[in-house]
Parts: C-alpha cells; sequence; structure tokens
C-alpha cells in the first residue's frame, strides 16, 4: 500500500472523514499529506467550517413551516373521497 | 380485513393523527411545502390502494412512513433525471504528471477569521442552501441523503445502486463546488 496521496485522494479522505467513516490507515495516511501540503491543510479547515455550516441549516431546516388547517381538510376530503 | 389483528387502519384519522408528522419529515428531507404536501397526498392514496397488504404487524405510523421513504427517493430519482445535466466543475489534474494535484484557479483562498460569520446564521444558511441547489442534481442527491438525511452509507448505495468508492468521490467533489461556491457567495464576498 502506498503512503502517498495525491491532493485529490487526500481531500477525499478528508471530506469521508466529516461523517466519521474514514479508516484509521486513510486518517493517518492524510495527516502526513497535511502535514506537508499547505492546500489542502487550509482546505481540511475549511471543509470542517462548512460540515459546522451543515449542522446548523439542519437544525433550523425543521419547524419553519407546517400545514395549515385548510390543506389538512382538502387532504381528508381526497382521503374520503377515494375510500367512497 | 380480520379484526384479530393487532393493529388496525383508519383511514379517516390518518390526516388528524399523521399529517403534522409527514410533513415534517417530509420537508427535511425535500425543502419545499407544495412538494412535501403532495408526497403526503401520495403516500396517502399508495397506502389506500395497498390497504388489503398491511398485516398489522406494524404500526400505522410506521408503515406510512415506510411508504413515505419510498414516495421521497422515487421523488429525488425524478428530480434527477430531470436536472442531471449540470457539469461538476474540475478541481485537480485529471492526467499527466500532476495528475491528483490542484488546479492552480482552484486553490483554496484564505478566509477570513471566523469570528463574525457564524453571528449572521440566517443568511449563511440560505447562501449554503443556494450553494447546495447549484450542484448538479446527482451530486446535490447524494449530498442531501448523506448530510440532511443522515442515512447510512450502504443504504445510499443501495438505492441509487452505487459503489461506497463511487459515494465518496461524489460527496468529496460536491463539498470540493459547495466550498468554492462559498468561498465567492459568503466568505470573501
Amino acid at each position: 500500500m502506498k503512503v502517498t496521496l495525491t491532493c485529490d485522494e487526500a481531500t477525499t479522505i478528508c471530506s469521508k472523514n466529516q461523517y466519521d467513516e474514514a479508516s484509521i490507515t486513510d486518517k493517518f495516511r492524510m495527516v502526513f499529506h497535511v502535514l506537508f501540503c499547505a492546500v489542502c491543510r487550509l482546505y481540511s479547515k475549511q471543509n470542517t467550517i462548512i460540515t459546522k455550516c451543515m449542522s446548523s441549516v439542519n437544525k433550523d431546516a425543521v419547524v419553519k413551516t407546517t400545514l395549515n388547517t385548510k390543506e389538512k381538510e382538502e387532504m381528508e376530503l381526497k382521503i374520503k373521497e377515494m375510500v367512497e | 380485513m380480520s379484526l384479530e389483528k393487532k393493529h388496525q387502519l383508519n383511514p379517516d384519522k390518518w390526516v388528524g393523527l399523521y399529517a403534522d408528522y409527514l410533513f415534517n419529515y417530509t420537508i427535511k428531507r425535500v425543502d419545499n411545502h407544495e412538494v412535501s404536501k403532495d408526497l403526503i397526498q401520495e403516500t396517502f392514496y399508495a397506502a389506500l390502494r395497498s390497504f388489503p397488504n398491511f398485516k398489522g404487524l406494524s404500526s400505522e405510523r410506521t408503515w406510512l412512513v415506510s411508504i413515505l421513504k419510498r414516495k421521497i427517493i422515487d421523488h429525488y430519482r425524478k428530480v434527477n433525471s430531470i436536472k442531471g445535466k449540470s457539469e461538476i466543475r474540475v478541481n485537480f489534474h485529471q492526467s499527466g504528471d500532476q495528475e491528483g494535484d490542484w488546479l492552480e484557479e482552484r486553490v483554496p483562498a484564505k478566509w477570513p477569521s471566523s469570528s463574525d460569520y457564524y453571528l449572521e446564521q440566517e443568511e449563511l444558511s440560505d447562501t449554503l442552501k443556494k450553494c447546495i441547489d447549484n450542484l448538479p442534481e446527482k451530486y446535490a442527491i447524494v449530498f442531501k441523503m448523506k448530510t440532511i438525511q443522515e442515512m447510512e452509507t450502504k443504504d445510499i448505495c443501495k438505492e441509487l445502486d452505487i459503489s461506497s468508492s463511487n459515494l465518496w468521490v461524489i460527496i468529496h467533489r460536491a463539498r470540493t463546488q459547495l466550498r468554492g461556491c462559498m468561498e465567492e457567495n459568503w466568505f470573501n464576498k
């Protein structure tokens, strides 16, 4: 198995690691790459920021809208029509 | 329908009992009010049609959610086939001596220090959502399933019939494009 990674490979592992799914060997190889590669180091940092932003998007996606009474009544009506 | 069965179906009460729950579940995954409403309506229809197949082994709600899940994935697929044409940006050299290295014009730029950009949460979320919507649809779907639906890797692979390495390449490209989009539209605006 090769130890050195290209930037493409290193950043792929970095993305995988955002979901905690990178293997230990991959993580080691990535850390090794990042040690010597300033660009990927910066990318890793920003990738983590994106992850943080995403978790806040997920949080406020929750309770913004609900079905209103009229919409529910229409649904009920449609179901009744079909049952009959 | 025999009467001994543990769980019974009461379509008259479905809307009252489950509409809110199902809507919440759906809106998180499709992020569109009308689409969510339609998907729930379709779910109720499909449930009525397969009424005789309900064995009463699971609760009504679980059964409805399982139908809804299929509807959501069908919706993802449909959107995918309509809009799957926009292209992903290439960020790395694809061949030659420098294969796998950053393309010069795609190298990340430094972002201003972190102190103030978390303050404007709502705008930041909006920008991020727009960036996700600008991804080619297939990338958006996989990215959403993994990041917003928080589905297991193997489940996504099964649903979309792709390999796990394929999935990670898609996620990686999506995230790289997202990073670039956020850089242009948010951090270094």
